[in-house]
């Protein structure tokens, strides 16, 4: 990176402020001049441009054209490991949802959430994660005090921020990209077959003292398969889930300017093929499980005057999904897993739906017979922003306001209908089912409108060549509405921050939030709350002693320290003290009337504040031999505190009813990341390599734990999510073990169920013996690298991202044998529980790696609670992606009056290292959610 | 130009003078409350709901609290059998605990005492009723958590958050605040003519004196405690005859009212046969707890609308609908005299024909083999109807009082009232007659209240026997007096929860709940029935500490100057 050279004319001011950021992937570069990335370089939403090797803060940023071509509508599922700090857990593979949890620096709140803000060109957009990613100019992590602490209240947790593309001085360039491919689960359950299930089920039911279910005869007919009307073996997964789907994406966009004006416009559109086996004779109207989207994107910033600049920004999404029936996606999951596979054929032999008392849910009844719903969620987000320069006033004074206006809903229209079970023939109705009734619903969910106002001066000077000068202040309103709030929450503050830069060698920034809500306790100015933070930087390079070396070309040493906040914690209104009509509590009189009864449901805290964090940070950014290598590091010590919990100083004896949190807990963070990366070339050939570690533990300090009964016992002291319960010990050998053991006091047990540790020595099992029995289900590390390669029009990309540190409870429907209680279907894993049959000659006692089968399931006590036997580590390593693509020559391209072309194939997801191989380590919960896909994909990207 | 600028930042400065919406509009705050007639009336009625057992009866941990000592069992597994096995400690989980609650509510009262001057909207007579109000139920509530604990914090005014580190009061002074309550209570509420059903009077605070001081007179309290350690948190320090007076007097006063009678819809006279008795006496017994208008033994009851949940919970399990969630003990049957007044232990009881020719409360009490109940006998015999089934009686009993025989839970199903006593007329007798006799002897009367001892139980037991068996036979002395009047309180307010308290506070607990839970084993051959007696329904343990709670370990360690009960 070349040092800069300061002029005093204000056209070279402007050059110089928007250096050109050279990206550390080579390739990305060349890429990129299909959608020249732009030269402006945003780190935070409110400040004049600045040059990355002036910032003084911890933040992570890549090219939006890096994650663009990757399938998925969350865009948040393809970053983790290109950026530090940031961990990311996929909830669902759902298309078009893919729900996920983002951690920035791992966990500091105790009660409140450690979702960080999502922002869009600096204001905060509901849904911003589904954001088209062709529109996105680059994504940015923020991760310490000096960064974060000007967005106040909502800061605490750090901030992710996406700029989108805006207009450029350059002839109109059209852009279109296709992508299309398959997708597919990376891990679906392996379900048994209808004799491993009778059999493992008849076992189940003697070690519960009970009688086999099924005889020899239907042992032998599942295994024949003879009678698939008496005796049925269906595969339910199989038969009605699509193991492949197809996708497919289209982008326009278009980009230029004038003098006057620049613009960018863009729309989009996304379909999923449906995912279930639905039969197409029956219906007219679709019954499948798919999603679809459409949105658009128009900004113009428009040179009114040559003082005078207009920008507005407008962007909308509709998507929609349609299912069948009235079942949400992971419930219909759920049914196709969890149904037995002998338990009903699909059809008896009359051709009637096939079901029985116990099992009223037909799959194929489920999907054709039970109507649909439509889901849809809409949003539109505009802004528009005025400045106006006040040279007159001061030189580089601009003064400037804007106005956004932000709207979302969600909608579910429902035409669902029911249907009849017959078990055997048409003479056996079962269930509750409603055929020839049709109910119809229209719902709104969610809904939220935001209204934000900002007016503000900013400031940049550069003084006698030396000194370099910012400075940005301005007031914002931002009044949210809806989301299930009767009163509109409102957000309103003084923001500002000031950059000094001294020969650019030495470094001094500035920034802060004088925010308050009507949630802040106290009266007047004590419902505002302050969050500064200040932070320095030294370029070591550019002092004489290290400038013009051959190897190190550029290196800066910074560090920060601040106060974030976090109102999350805060329950609605709890500063006030609240009653409420409870309705006629209490009748009296021989007619046994009522009035209607007061109660004092809320105590109110009034001087409830938000949460605070004390964050510091030291980093160090370096590149060598002429910038072909970059080794950033950063280390950081977060401290929380006021977080909002019970409070051990409030025994039940003061009588409040409802929650009565006040601030009063405590809990630190620390961590470190490094990124690095290596770039060169070899003749024509090309090659980058990066990789990134990102490691963060908390502590709890504080959380009002009272006594314990063993030191062990306590939570304070360990990591804020860290699983806690028994420590197992294997399973019980036979009787005799068990007679020599302590007693367990959760329930009967008997040989092959879980035997525990007795900590503390008392001759029994209970809950004196829980401890720390692993990490928490949110990962403490996560890494990536990856290697791109450039020769000859060919270009090919390589990425890993994994996680460690991290254990999930492997339980219920996903785990567990027949879950729910005795009633579902088993698994592939369950043929290795403890089993000991001498007549059958079956003895897994010495290595079984799973207890004695039941049909209690939930009910079995002994199993249920939380141990380390049910704990499985959920790290994993996975190919996020491979791309190879090819770009016309500019010859060959010019000739068709193309500006140029490139085609490309590239995975995803497509291969997962890891200890748990059931199911993908990203699910965390225990229930069946909708798997995580991997795809295979085509595609183009042109331009005109 | 500049002029654009002045404007747009005066338009943004104006934004920032309005202020933030201090309260939210769909919420109520206490000054909306108070001043409003309506709303006060429904804050103080709200308070009620402080009763227990409303719409079911089975309230601690699912089960009644008569399954804690050797009233009943519970049928179902229960979490009551930690007062019973011997496994409660301060950091269970205790199913009787009522601490929480209690102080509740002890705050919604003190917000309300508070608060009330703000009502300027009303009569005088209605603010003195409802400062009443709040005192007897401040009294009682205080009173429930004494019987539990033995001396508690007193609520006596709103706690503030900032000082929350407040000590037990003694047992005595917590029993003289109760009776101060109590007494301010009964000069501000009405007579009982002039009071809504299920709301307390004048007659309800003169009561719950009367009890308090019955309590505080009792061996457990009147004494220097359990182990003679004078703990002042759970008993006096000395015994006090003069205590046993007091409490005569109290209950005296509730009787000299000249209101409240034992409820009868049937006259027993001498002159009837032995089936007749056996009607009317279940008849008048069981009607007691259904019955609203006309009702002049309640002196409060817990109102609930129309319900028969009280007939599901308690019909035998072979009936449809039927929950038979509790079990009477052996020895609660066995408490059950006969149709001429005797004790079993000294009349024509027939171990073989058990059932014959009992006391009419027992037929109003308790579902036993043969009793004809929905249109079949009840079959408690092995392999029986009624003992089929994974949950089924644990003794060979269901319980059957308060329970309605017209009442019909399955297919066209139909309800009744249901009204728990909270405090009834008997009980004041039964007060009156122990106070009395414990004072004075069992046929004293110096201070001319006009009954003696053996009167107020006369005056009980014709509501169910003739008047020529009304007496109770033989018995001459204090201590035979004594017996007799607490076998009559076994029977009388057997399943009110009452025996469960009576037991400790005459310090009979450590012997009468460590004897095991007794059930009968019937088996029925051709036509005949045998009885088994010797069966063990329920373990049962009692160690000296229970005789009162443990306060639990979180409040202990929230609250650094409790002391906790000894023993725990």
């Amino acid at each position: 990176m070349k040092h800069s050279r300061i002029n005093c004319k204000p056209i070279v001011i402007l050059i110089i402020l928007l250096f050109l950021f050279k990206l550390s992937i080579f390739a990305q570069t060349e890429r990129d001049s299909l959608n020249k990335i732009d030269e402006k370089f945003w780190i935070s939403p409110y400040d004049s441009h600045q040059s990355k090797d002036l910032i003084t803060s911890s933040v992570s940023q890549i090219g939006g054209a890096k994650v663009e071509n990757i399938p998925g509508a969350n865009r948040m599922n393809s970053i983790a490991g290109l950026l530090t700090g940031f961990v990311n857990i996929q909830d669902n593979g759902s298309p078009g949802w893919e729900n996920n949890s983002m951690y920035i620096r791992g966990l500091r709140t105790l009660d409140a959430s450690n979702q960080p803000l999502i922002l869009i060109n600096g204001f905060y957009r509901p849904n911003a994660e589904y954001i088209n990613p062709y529109d996105i100019e680059s994504i940015t992590v923020l991760k310490d005090a000096a960064s974060t602490a000007s967005f106040g209240l909502r800061g605490g947790n750090g901030v992710i921020l996406i700029t989108t593309k805006k207009g450029r001085r350059q002839p109109l360039k059209i852009s279109v990209n296709t992508s299309f491919g398959y997708l597919q689960p990376t891990r679906l359950p392996d379900v048994v077959n209808s004799y491993d299930y009778a059999t493992l089920y008849n076992e189940a039911l003697i070690n519960d003292g009970g009688v086999a279910r099924y005889d020899q005869t239907a042992l032998d007919a599942y295994k024949n398969g003879d009678d698939l009307f008496h005796y049925p073996n269906n595969n339910w997964l199989k038969k009605f889930y699509k193991k492949d789907t197809f996708y497919q994406t289209y982008n326009l966009n278009l980009r230029g300017g004038s003098d006057q004006v620049l613009y960018y416009v863009s729309a989009g559109l996304t379909k999923n093929s449906g995912s279930l086996n639905v039969d197409d004779t029956v219906n007219t109207y679709n019954t499948n499980l798919d999603h679809q989207a459409i949105d658009f994107r128009g900004n113009m910033d428009i040179k009114v005057t040559p003082l005078m600049n207009l920008s507005i920004d407008v962007s909308s999404k509709i998507s929609q999904w349609n299912l069948p029936g009235t079942l949400n996606d992971q419930e219909i999951m759920a049914r196709l897993v969890r149904t037995p596979p002998n338990a009903f054929p699909i059809f008896n032999e009359d051709g009637s739906l096939g079901g029985t008392a116990q099992y009223t849910e037909n799959p194929y009844g489920m999907i054709n017979y039970s109507g649909y719903s439509i889901n849809k969620t809409r949003n539109l987000y505009s802004t528009l922003y005025l400045d106006h320069k006040l040279d007159f006033i001061l030189k580089n004074l601009t003064v400037y306001g804007s106005v956004s206006f932000d709207n979302y809903y969600d909608q579910t229209i429902t035409r669902n209908k029911g249907y009849f079970v017959y078990e055997g023939s048409i003479d056996t109705p079962q269930g509750t089912g409603k055929p020839d009734i049709q109910q119809n619903s229209n719902s709104f969910g969610t809904e939220y409108r935001s209204f934000d106002i900002r007016t503000g001066l900013k400031y940049s000077e550069n003084i006698n060549e030396a000194h370099n000068v910012a400075a940005n202040l301005f007031l914002n309103q931002n009044t949210e509405s809806g989301n299930g709030r009767r009163m509109p929450h409102v957000y309103k503050g003084l923001i500002g921050s000031a950059h000094y830069a001294f020969k650019n060698r030495y470094l001094l920034d500035y920034s802060f939030a004088y925010q308050g809500s009507e949630q802040i306790g106290g009266t007047g100015y004590q419902q505002f709350m302050f969050f500064p933070a200040v932070s320095l930087g030294w370029i070591l390079t550019g002092e004489n002693f290290l400038s013009k070396n051959s190897v190190l070309s550029f290196m800066k040493l910074r560090g920060s320290y601040g106060i974030t906040g976090l109102d999350d914690g805060i329950n609605y209104y709890q500063k006030s003290t609240i009653f409420r009509n409870i309705g006629k509590a209490y009748l009296t009189g021989e007619g046994l009337t009522s009035v209607n009864t007061y109660r004092r449901i809320q105590v109110g805290i009034e001087n409830i504040n938000a949460e605070r964090f004390y964050k510091s940070n030291i980093g160090l950014d370096t590149r060598f031999f002429s910038d072909k290598l970059y080794f950033n590091v950063d280390v950081f010590h977060e401290s929380g505190k006021d977080l909002i919990i019970n409070s051990l100083e409030i025994p039940a004896m003061f009588g409040a009813r409802g929650d009565l949190k006040t601030n009063i807990g405590e809990t630190s963070n620390k961590g470190f990341e490094i990124e690095t990366g290596f770039n060169s070339s070899v003749g024509d050939f090309k090659y980058s390599l990066f990789a990134t570690y990102s490691f963060s533990r908390s502590k709890i300090i504080d959380m009002q734990e009272g006594e314990v009964m063993y030191p062990f016992n306590s939570r304070t002291g360990h990591p804020i999510n860290a699983q806690f319960g028994l420590q197992a010990d294997g399973l019980f050998y036979d009787d005799n073990e068990i007679a020599a053991s302590p007693v367990q006091q959760y329930g009967s047990y008997q040989p092959g169920d879980i035997k525990y540790k007795d900590l503390n020595n008392d001759n029994k099992i209970d809950i004196d013996d829980r401890t720390k029995i692993g990490f928490g289900s949110i990962p403490e590390y996560v890494y990536g690298m990856g290697a791109n390669m450039y020769y000859k029009g060919f270009d090919f990309s390589l990425f890993f991202q994994g996680v460690g540190n991290v254990d999930k409870k492997m339980s219920g429907l996903l785990y567990w044998e027949f879950s729910p209680n005795g009633t579902g279907t088993a698994f592939e894993h369950h043929k290795n529980r403890w089993v000991y049959d001498p007549e059958q000659n079956m003895d897994t006692r010495l290595t079984a790696t799973y207890p004695r089968l039941t049909t209690g399931g939930e009910n079995n006590n002994n199993r249920n609670p939380n141990s380390d036997y049910w704990l499985k580590d959920a790290s994993y390593l996975r190919l996020k992606n491979i791309e190879i693509g090819y770009s016309l020559s500019d010859k060959v391209a010019k000739s068709i009056f193309i500006e140029n072309i490139r085609f490309f194939v590239s995975a995803n997801n497509i291969l997962t290292f890891d200890g748990i191989k059931i199911i993908d380590p990203e699910l965390t919960s225990s229930g069946m959610r909708y798997p995580i896909q991997k795809s295979l994909n085509f595609g183009i990207n042109l331009q005109f | 130009m500049k002029k654009i600028y002045l404007l747009s930042l005066t338009l943004c400065l104006f934004f920032f003078s309005c202020n933030f919406d201090q309260f939210p509009t769909e919420s109520i705050s206490y000054e909306d409350v108070f001043r409003d007639p309506l709303k006060v009336e429904g804050y103080i009625t709200g308070l009620y709901s402080y009763l227990p057992n409303e719409n079911s009866y089975h309230s601690v941990a699912g089960a009644m609290l008569s399954s804690a000592c050797d009233e009943s069992a519970s049928t179902a597994p229960s979490d009551i059998t930690l007062l019973t096995d011997g496994s409660l400690t301060a950091r269970s989980s205790n199913p009787d605990a009522n601490w929480g609650n209690s102080y509740q509510y002890l705050a919604d009262i003190n917000l309300g005492l508070e608060n009330l001057h703000l009502l300027t909207n009303e009569r005088q007579s209605t603010i003195d009723q409802y400062i009443g109000e709040m005192k007897f139920l401040r009294a009682y509530i205080h009173f429930d958590l004494v019987k539990r604990y033995g001396g508690i914090p007193l609520a006596k005014k709103q706690f503030s958050l900032g000082d929350l580190n407040i000590e037990r009061n003694s047992f005595e002074e917590c029993i003289s605040f109760i009776l101060e309550d109590c007494d301010e209570a009964a000069n501000l509420l009405p007579d009982p003519n002039n009071v809504a059903f299920g709301r307390a009077s004048n007659g309800a605070a003169l009561a719950l004196k009367s009890r308090v001081l019955l309590y505080a007179a009792s061996p457990l309290f009147n004494s220097s405690g359990i182990n003679n350690d004078n703990n002042p948190l759970i008993c006096y320090g000395n015994y006090d005859p003069e205590r046993w007076e007091l409490a005569a007097n109290a209950a005296h006063e509730v009787i000299s009212l000249n209101y409240y009678t034992v409820f009868q819809t049937k006259a027993i006279t001498d002159n009837l046969n032995d089936s007749q008795v056996a009607q009317y006496g279940e008849e008048n017994y069981r009607k007691l707890f259904t019955t609203i208008t006309g009702n002049k033994e309640l002196i409060l009851s817990r109102t609930a609308a129309l319900n028969n949940i009280i007939e599901k919970d308690n019909t035998p399990v072979g009936f449809p609908s039927g929950n038979g969630k509790t079990s009477p003990s052996q020895q609660m049957v066995d408490a059950y005299g006969m149709l001429d007044g005797k004790y079993i232990e000294n009349s024509s009881y027939n171990k073989d024909l058990p059932y014959l020719k009992r006391d009419p409360r027992f037929e109003a009490s308790i579902f036993y083999n043969g009793k004809t109940w929905s249109g079949r006998a009840i079959e408690t015999f092995q392999g029986g109807r009624d003992m089929q089934g994974t949950i089924y009686s644990k003794t060979g009993y269901y319980l059957s009082k308060f329970s309605e025989p017209s009442v019909v839970i399955s297919g066209s199903q139909t309800k009744t009232y249901h009204c728990f006593p909270i405090i009834r007329y008997a009980e004041i007798l039964l007060n009156y007659a122990e106070a009395m006799n414990n004072a004075y002897g069992p046929d004293e009367d110096p201070n001319g209240y006009g009954l003696t001892a053996r009167d107020a139980l006369k005056q009980i037991r014709a509501r169910v026997l003739r008047p020529q068996h009304t007496d109770v036979i033989g018995i001459t002395t204090k201590e035979q007096m004594n017996e007799a009047i607490k076998r009559e309180r076994q029977v009388e307010l057997a399943f009110e929860e009452h025996r469960y308290f009576d037991l400790k506070r005459w310090k009979e607990a450590q012997n009468v709940l460590s004897k095991p839970l007794m059930g009968v084993i019937i088996r029925k051959i051709d036509n005949n029935y045998t009885y088994d007696y010797s069966y063990v329904a329920e373990t049962r343990q009692f160690q000296d500490k229970l005789y009162f709670y443990p306060i639990s370990q979180s409040e202990m360690s929230k609250n650094k100057a409790l002391v906790n009960n000894p023993g725990w």
